[in-house]
Order: structure tokens, then C-alpha cells, then sequence
């Protein structure tokens, strides 16, 4: 019961994530020609560095 | 974090002691983070190197994206229960004797730099070993330590409200650390969802990257 209920909980979150994945997928794209330190590629590292050290802070 | 370090948040007692500890805790957590990823931007660039000079090439284009895409796509995949991956840590916690020790300012600078290096500690999120993978197939030195010094600064920013929100609700503390904010599942399904985010887009830029 509890798996079933995460799952639905998890669901619009993945289905989110995908689409939202396609979106960030073209200037990506577009700033792959060298590194992965091309500046869309820096700015998602970024976030996503904040948004971890965020909620490792809060919740651990 | 916020209940484990509570060394910071009673401080609150006396609001200076208070500010002169947290920003000491900040000054070492971002500097720890920024080393970090200096470090790693750096083994990054030596492995380049090497690479380069023996002659190796990836065996195809773009392998980085897909590096960085397979991991993201994997770890979110474990942050959402499918199955479990390795957290590797050096130690479980930082110990309760630096506090006893060396509080209130020592014990701060030390818990800054300790949780700043990220891997001191329990890390329940995949998104962390993603960050650190970026820092590295990057190779660049700069890069990387701006992006870990942003993990760093995220941990030490929040120490301000939440220090002060612990101080604010003494009275209740449980009710408080049971609200929202610090739910640990709630959390990594939020981060594992940008992790996939990241994971399509890497992989997708991978195969249109030209």
C-alpha cells in the first residue's frame, strides 16, 4: 500500500522531469561542441549543486 | 542537518556568539567546497592530459554527456526506490567531541570544513555524486570549484533561517523539524525528478550534440 502510494506520488514528478529534461535538451545540445563547461552545461551543474546542498542541509 | 549540528543553532542564545559562529561555519564550508571542487577539476584536466598524451580517445563522441546522463539517470532512478546504489562517505557524522572541544568558533570553522567536503557525512542524495562527476569529466579547474563552492554556499545559507527558525520555535522543536522543509523522502523524490531532468538532457545533447 505504501509502495502504491509513493509510486503515484512519484509519477507527475518523473513525468515532469522528462519533459522537462527535453526542454533543457536543445541549448544543451547546442553548447555540447566541447567540455561539459559550456555555459548552459555550467548553469545546470549550478543549480543542481544549490538545490542538493540545500536539501542536505535541511534534512540530514 | 539542521537537528544534528545543533551546536550552531543553540548559540541563538546570544545573538553575536551566534553570528560570529555561523559565519565562521560559512567562511569553512564554502572554502572546504571550493577545494573540493578545485581538486576535482583538476583531476579532471590531469586525466585529459594523460589521456591526450598516450593517445587515448574516448571510443565515442561526446562520451562525457553520456557519462554524466547514465549516472543522473541511475542515481535518480535510485533516489526513487527502483534499486539501490552505493553513497560512498568517508565518516557517517561529524563528531559530537569537536563541539565539546572547541565550541563555540572552532568547533564551527571545523563542522564548516568537514560538511563542506560533502562526503564526511551521510549523503542520502544521488544528485551530490552527479555534481562531483560534472566537476570532474569537465576538466576545468575554475568551473568545477564555482560549482562546488555553490554546493558549499547553499549549505551554509541555509544554516542562517534555519538556526534561527530553530531558535524561534525552542518551544516545539520536534513540531518544527517534522514539518515539510525537512522531510528526507519528500526531498529526494523533488531532487531525484531534477536528476532525471538532467539525465534526459545530458543523454538527449549527447546524441544531438554535433
Amino acid at each position: 500500500m505504501i509502495a502504491v502510494n509513493t509510486r503515484s506520488r512519484a509519477l507527475p514528478l518523473v513525468a515532469g522531469a522528462v519533459a522537462g529534461g527535453l526542454v533543457l535538451a536543445v541549448p544543451l545540445a547546442a553548447n555540447s561542441r566541447q567540455a561539459p563547461t559550456g555555459a548552459v552545461w555550467f548553469v545546470v551543474a549550478l543549480a543542481l549543486a544549490l538545490l542538493t546542498g540545500v536539501a542536505k542541509t535541511t534534512t540530514v | 542537518m539542521i537537528g544534528t549540528i545543533g551546536s550552531l543553532v543553540q548559540e541563538t542564545s546570544s545573538r553575536l556568539r551566534w553570528l560570529l559562529s555561523v559565519c565562521l561555519y560559512s567562511v569553512a564550508c564554502v572554502g572546504a567546497a571550493l577545494l573540493l571542487g578545485l581538486a576535482l577539476g583538476l583531476a579532471g584536466r590531469a586525466q585529459r592530459a594523460t589521456a591526450a598524451a598516450l593517445g587515448l580517445r574516448a571510443p565515442f563522441a561526446h562520451a562525457e554527456f553520456w557519462l554524466v546522463g547514465l549516472l543522473a539517470l541511475a542515481y535518480a532512478a535510485s533516489d526513487l526506490g527502483a534499486f539501490p546504489l552505493p553513497h560512498p562517505t568517508l565518516r557517517r557524522q561529524v563528531p559530537i567531541t569537536w563541539w565539546r572541544r572547541w565550541r563555540p568558533y572552532g568547533a564551527a570553522l571545523m563542522y564548516g570544513a568537514s560538511l563542506g567536503l560533502g562526503f564526511m557525512t551521510i549523503i542520502p542524495f544521488g544528485a551530490f555524486y552527479v555534481v562531483c562527476a560534472w566537476c570532474l569529466v569537465g576538466g576545468d579547474p575554475l568551473a568545477a570549484a564555482w560549482v562546488m563552492g555553490a554546493y558549499g554556499a547553499a549549505r551554509a545559507l541555509v544554516m542562517f533561517p534555519a538556526s534561527w527558525g530553530a531558535y524561534r520555535h525552542r518551544g516545539h522543536t520536534v513540531e518544527w523539524l517534522s514539518s515539510p522543509l525537512f522531510d528526507l523522502d519528500r526531498a529526494r523524490r523533488w531532487l531525484a525528478a531534477v536528476l532525471l531532468a538532467v539525465a534526459v538532457a545530458a543523454l538527449l545533447a549527447g546524441v544531438l550534440a554535433r
